[in-house]
């Protein structure tokens, strides 16, 4: 063997040995785990912030957090992760009503204030429960206590209800005494400063007192009842201390009224019992049912009010007089006995500064404040709970978690913003998945190839194009040069921009409360936040949310319209923004009424943006953006709009169409159906999405005929709920022509109730259900068909068509509870559907639709074999290859947004609830691309070893020929 | 007599006044004695003006019937008619409860013209509930060759000023639920099958297999043969 051969041997041997190895390393990797999919965990909104002063154990310092969804959760302070997290049972039974934590211990009080539930702090592991009587109440209240003034850790937990206190022992559960009480609305539980248990009650026009003992409970006196203009449910009360040899007080605030009541817990004849209104003290505009936060703090008689993100810092002297210390937009806390935190909002920048508080007035201990940046998206800040801390030095530069109108959750440590989570993403309650923009250069590309204009123009044009295209690459690759000496990264990728396959996208999502969140599609992150102002979802109407354009259309940029509602006079309100950047694009439009009905107008003006309409109560029909005056949207508002509606409340559906009445469009009654009566209520109303590809107009049978399927896409699915004579539940679906309101279908299940969840799409309907009978979730399938006549028309015309269709329906048991369903979508709607399935479990997984094919046969013919029939089961398999997020489970799914990517193969899938989890899913196997399977190395290294193959031999033929020509 | 035969005497005169009792409630529920209240009306911006056609009690419904009315149109109406169906304006029906409010009450359209071309014939369709109570009104145009014409009194014709009109009473169907019990009985005769099939054969052994044995037998002859042959020679 020549040198040269061998050498090309061993170049060859060892590369082989490299790609070896590299295969090896690869194959380690859990399989796609993560690749196109993410999915993060939440708490909800917090609705308290426990601390423990005295947590030992642990490296780790931990916050104990309680929400509004029902989930109790550990928060490490040092990174802002869950540690550990509790989703608790779902409705009334998980509403957390107090919450304490112990040395070892975190206790929440559950169920209407029955039960005692309580978690190691740690580990989250449950430790003991106790269920204790009491009628239905929400309002129980439990604290943690130190049975002695020499032990500072508290070692039991009393907690009270409607009638009853009780004291548990801590780690063990063991009842140590019980009391039993005057029934009260509200229950009220303070310790005060000399160790006495105060246990107060709210009753309508009514503040009891009464004093215990924390070791016995023994009445320490009669008890005192004081008559006050109170109402339980809006009311919350603190006790305050004016001076350690008085007796305190107890300062309640009634919202509803915005009124401050002061009541000795004396049991003498209280002189001094005060009411004030809110705006005598210091002129804070209260809106009655805004969050007002009573704070007391370890200053003798000092305490605060806060509410619309102003704080007022109030002192009770000791005969009982309330004074105001100092107003600020923002929050106090107090540090110390004599030391109070300030926390004062001002152009986007949080100051902190601590005071000193001489019994007149707050002196600044620092001159300069600490800052961190408070973004508007935050809203008001809404409490501030300061973490304890061995330092003595803890006043002068203090760490405290802090919770914002807009539902961030963040501490401040170390003079800095340490974290900030988002908790606003376990609210959202509207979706939708928004195509990114295309890259500047592939806009110019596109212009490059505009055929307008002659020949010398195009040419010119082309021309100037490339110059532009080169000049945006060299921008391109300058910026990330300049980005990788920055952060290291060479390819990082800053701006949004449509990938090849459009697989990338942003999540479009806001919240009831008005808050709206983009998302990158990639790995969750928040791309932007805006809090809106006064946005509130209307009454006994869900948010709507509308693309009028999307970023396809460079330069102009993407728009979206938010429909809600004024919170403060419930009248309609339009929020326009672009939905790539957040950025808000017009004024916010306020409307004189509440809105009834809303939608897209399918009409493109010249530069691609599609107008809403928007229907208010009084039938008035307005066009938004109003400045959009094209004659075919008149002509289409006129001749092709028909609105239906149906009302929650009354259960009437009515259908709309619109005429020019006064030169205003008006809404005229066409139809109406009263589709409940006493004792039934609508539960879903589902209509078809707007843009509902269909896969094919009918189904080849074995006998090579067609059945012809009926799709109407102005069908709409209406679920009601209702009992019988005898008490037994039943379910109604009704299908009901949205222009006509002709009625399509109707059926009755005996026996079944919801929660019913509807997918409605091409010419079929899927619903769950609860059937008591049998105790058991189902789902059932209604397909509908025309025949096996060829329609005449290429369109369908609700107007024109009178034909009822033939039904087939058919019903299967389901293993699992249904939080969420959906269907995947595709680009072009050829894909083969499958079911998107959230469980109560936790997994989301995937049905496939030919398995609820209500033509399955029991007995499967030849004919129906060929077909591809599968033989009838009634219970749906739920296969755990199936589940799409595998280990990554996800809870209290409330809705699923799928759509489709630039692949007709591949469809997105967002699930949203208490967390959020995004991936994507090939119903049909990816048949468009090769998968990520494919062996690129194998392919790599066949092509190599022929390249080099063919230069040895084509050396060696040399080699043979020249040997040859010399013989 | 016996406590046994007491308590089952109990058990049965219970059992049998709960049956009255539920069934007098239905049917009093069902004899319900409510109208319903059909009314026409022409397009009048923005407000209908409705005007009654004939009343229907709500126990004569019975699903799957259809039930006629006649109202003599007057000179006014039937003009009105007209004009709409010139001006391509639609027609209204609607049917309002007995009791109910102002505001509650079910209403269909159609194309004036449809009920000029059926020769005033309506063809309305009252959609009830599981206790026949009417929660939706449909009106549509009735086909030459529909059947129900031949319950009409008279010959239909646009010249007489009389409108006739056609009710058919549908109900909901019965929603589907799993065939558990079909799909026990599939198994059952797939089992039966199996064993069927697993006990049917009651061939011997030689019976069953001989196309395997004989064979093998033959293999081994032959070779003996050619083997014993091969020493003698």
């Amino acid at each position: 063997m020549s040198p040269f051969l061998r050498y090309l041997y061993g170049l060859l041997c060892t590369v082989l040995f490299l790609l070896s190895i590299s295969q090896v390393i690869e194959a380690i990797h859990e399989d796609q785990v993560g690749l196109n999919d993410w999915s993060l965990q939440f708490i909800g909104r917090p609705l308290e912030v426990l601390v423990s002063a005295t947590q030992t154990g642990s490296s780790k310092s931990l916050a104990f957090i309680y929400s509004e969804q029902n989930v109790l959760a550990a928060i490490d302070t040092k990174h802002g992760e869950i540690v550990w997290r509790h989703v608790l049972e779902n409705g009334e039974n998980g509403t957390i009503n107090s919450g304490v934590v112990l040395e070892d211990e975190v206790c929440v009080l559950l169920n209407r204030g029955r039960l005692l539930r309580c978690f190691d702090t740690l580990t989250g592991s449950f430790k003991w429960e106790k269920l204790f009587g009491g009628q239905d109440t929400h309002l129980g209240k439990c604290i943690a206590v130190s049975d002695s003034k020499e032990r500072k850790a508290p070692n039991r937990i009393i907690c009270a209800n409607d009638d009853r206190i009780i004291s548990f022992a801590s780690r063990s559960g063991n009842v140590q005494w019980e009391s039993k009480c005057a029934k009260a609305q509200k229950r009220l539980l303070f310790q005060s400063l000399s160790g006495e248990l105060i246990v107060g009650g709210l009753v309508e026009n009514k503040i009891s007192v009464k004093r215990l003992s924390v070791s016995t409970g023994e009445a320490k006196n009669a008890g005192v009842d004081r008559s006050a203009i109170v109402h339980p449910s809006t009311t919350d009360c603190r006790l305050v201390q004016p001076a350690s040899q008085v007796p305190p007080y107890l300062i309640c605030f009634d919202s509803s009224t915005s009124r401050l009541f002061s009541h000795s817990t004396s049991e003498v004849a209280d002189k001094a019992q005060k009411d004030l209104r809110l705006e005598d003290l210091g002129g804070i505009a209260h809106t009655t049912g805004d969050g007002v936060f009573l704070n007391s703090f370890p200053t003798d008689g000092l305490f605060s009010v806060s509410t619309n993100g102003e704080s007022l810092l109030l002192h009770l002297s000791a005969d009982g007089q309330i004074k105001l210390i100092k107003k600020v937009t923002g929050f106090y806390a107090g540090c110390s006995e004599t030391d109070v935190v300030i926390v004062e909002l001002a152009d986007q920048i949080a100051s902190v500064r601590v005071a000193k508080y001489d019994g007149n007035s707050l002196t600044p201990q620092a001159e300069e404040a600490l800052t961190f940046p408070f973004s508007t998206s935050h809203g008001s800040l809404e409490s501030v709970t300061l973490l304890p801390s061995k330092d003595v030095a803890n006043c002068i530069r203090p760490a405290f978690l802090f919770l914002t109108e807009g539902d961030v959750l963040g501490l401040f440590s170390q003079g800095k913003l340490a974290w900030k989570r988002e908790e606003g993403l376990a609210r959202l309650s509207v979706t939708a998945i928004v195509d990114l923009p295309i890259s500047d250069i592939e806009a110019l590309v596109e212009e490059e190839f505009e055929e307008k204009g002659s020949f010398p123009v195009r040419f010119t044009k082309r021309l100037v194009s490339q110059g532009l295209q080169l000049k945006k690459i060299l921008e391109l690759a300058g910026k990330r040069v300049m980005s990788g000496l920055r952060i290291g990264k060479y390819f990082h990728k800053e701006q949004l921009e449509r990938d090849y396959f459009n697989t990338q996208k942003i999540i479009v999502s806001a919240t009831e409360s008005g808050k709206i969140f983009g998302l990158d599609s990639r790995n969750g992150d928040v791309v932007y936040s805006s809090l809106l102002k006064n946005f509130a979802k209307p009454k006994d109407r869900s948010i709507q949310f509308y693309i009028q354009r999307t970023g396809a259309h460079a330069p102009f940029p993407s728009q979206s319209v938010l429909v809600g509602a004024d919170k403060r006079t419930g009248n309609g309100l339009l929020y326009f923004f672009d939905c790539i950047t957040g950025e808000q694009l017009d004024q916010p439009v306020t409307l004189n009424r509440p809105i009834l009905q809303s939608g897209l107008i399918p009409v493109m003006s010249s530069n691609h943006l599609e107008a809403i309409f928007v229907l208010d109560s009084d039938l008035n029909l307005s066009i938004y953006p109003e400045n959009l005056d094209m004659p075919e949207i008149t002509a289409f508002v006129k001749d092709s709009l028909h609105i239906f509606d149906v009302c929650s409340k009354t259960g009437v559906a009515r259908g709309y169409r619109v005429k020019l009445v006064n030169k205003a469009w008006k809404a005229v009654e066409v139809w109406s159906a009263t589709l409940t009566t006493a004792g039934e209520a609508v539960l879903t109303v589902s209509p078809k999405r707007p843009h509902d590809f269909v896969h094919s107009q009918g189904r080849v049978l074995a006998d090579r005929r067609v059945l012809y399927k009926y799709i109407n896409p102005n069908l709409v699915a209406v679920t009601v709920q209702g009992t019988d004579e005898g008490k037994k539940p039943y379910l109604k679906i009704v299908g009901l022509d949205g222009i006509t309101g002709r009625v399509v279908f109707s059926q009755v299940h005996r026996r079944a109730r919801g929660p019913c969840h509807v997918v409605h799409s091409e010419h079929w309907v899927m619903y769950t259900y609860w059937n008591e009978k049998v105790r058991s979730n189902e789902i059932g399938v209604i397909e509908m068909y025309r025949g096996f006549e060829k329609p005449n028309q290429t369109y369908f015309s609700s107007l024109e068509s009178f034909e009822k269709p033939e039904l087939s329906s058919v019903a299967f048991k389901l293993p699992g509870f249904i939080s969420a369903i959906s269907d995947t979508v595709t680009v072009e709607g050829i894909t083969h559907k499958n079911l998107i399935v959230a469980l109560a479990s936790g997994s989301v997984t995937q049905i496939p639709k030919v398995l609820l094919d209500p033509r399955r046969p029991m007995f499967p013919t030849q004919a129906e074999r060929e077909e591809g029939l599968i033989p009838y089961a009634p219970e749906l398999p739920l296969v755990t290859e199936n589940i799409i997020n595998y280990y990554k489970k996800v809870y209290r799914i409330r809705g699923i947004k799928t759509a489709g990517a630039g692949l007709e193969s591949i469809s997105l899938v967002f699930t949203y609830g208490i967390d959020l989890f995004f991936t994507r899913v090939t119903p049909s196997a990816l048949f468009d691309v090769l998968s990520d399977s494919f062996d690129y190395w194998i392919l790599t290294v066949v092509m190599l070893v022929m390249t080099i193959a063919s230069v040895i031999v084509r050396h060696m033929a040399n080699t043979k020929a020249l040997e040859q020509a010399w013989k | 007599m016996e406590p046994l035969a007491y308590l089952k005497t109990f058990l049965f005169h219970a059992v049998i006044s709960q049956i009255f009792f539920a069934a007098s409630k239905v049917g009093a529920q069902r004899q319900e004695e409510r109208t319903l209240t059909i009314q026409h009306c022409f397009e009048n911006e923005p407000k209908l003006r409705c005007k009654k056609v004939t009343d229907l009690q709500l126990t004569s419904l019975r699903i799957n019937q259809t039930q006629i009315f006649s109202y003599l149109l007057t000179n006014a109406e039937k003009e009105q008619i007209q004009s709409a169906a010139d001006k391509g304006e639609l027609y209204f029906v609607r049917a309002r409860l007995e009791g109910e409010q102002e505001d509650v009450y079910m209403q269909s359209f159609c194309k004036a013209t449809d009920v000029v071309k059926s020769l005033f014939v309506l063809g309305i369709t009252l959609h009830v509930d599981l206790f026949v109570r009417p929660y939706a009104v449909e009106i549509g145009p009735v086909a030459q060759g529909d059947p129900r014409l031949e319950l009409l009194l008279e010959e239909p014709s646009d010249k007489p000023l009389l409108l006739m009109g056609l009710i058919s009473v549908h109900g909901s169907q019965t929603g589907p639920s799993p065939d558990l019990e079909g799909y026990r009985k599939k198994l059952a005769k797939e089992r039966a099958e199996k064993m069927a099939a697993e006990t049917g054969d009651n061939r011997s052994f030689l019976a069953k297999y001989w196309m395997y044995i004989v064979p093998v037998v033959l293999f081994m002859l032959f070779s003996g043969q050619m083997g014993g042959g091969g020493a003698a020679a």
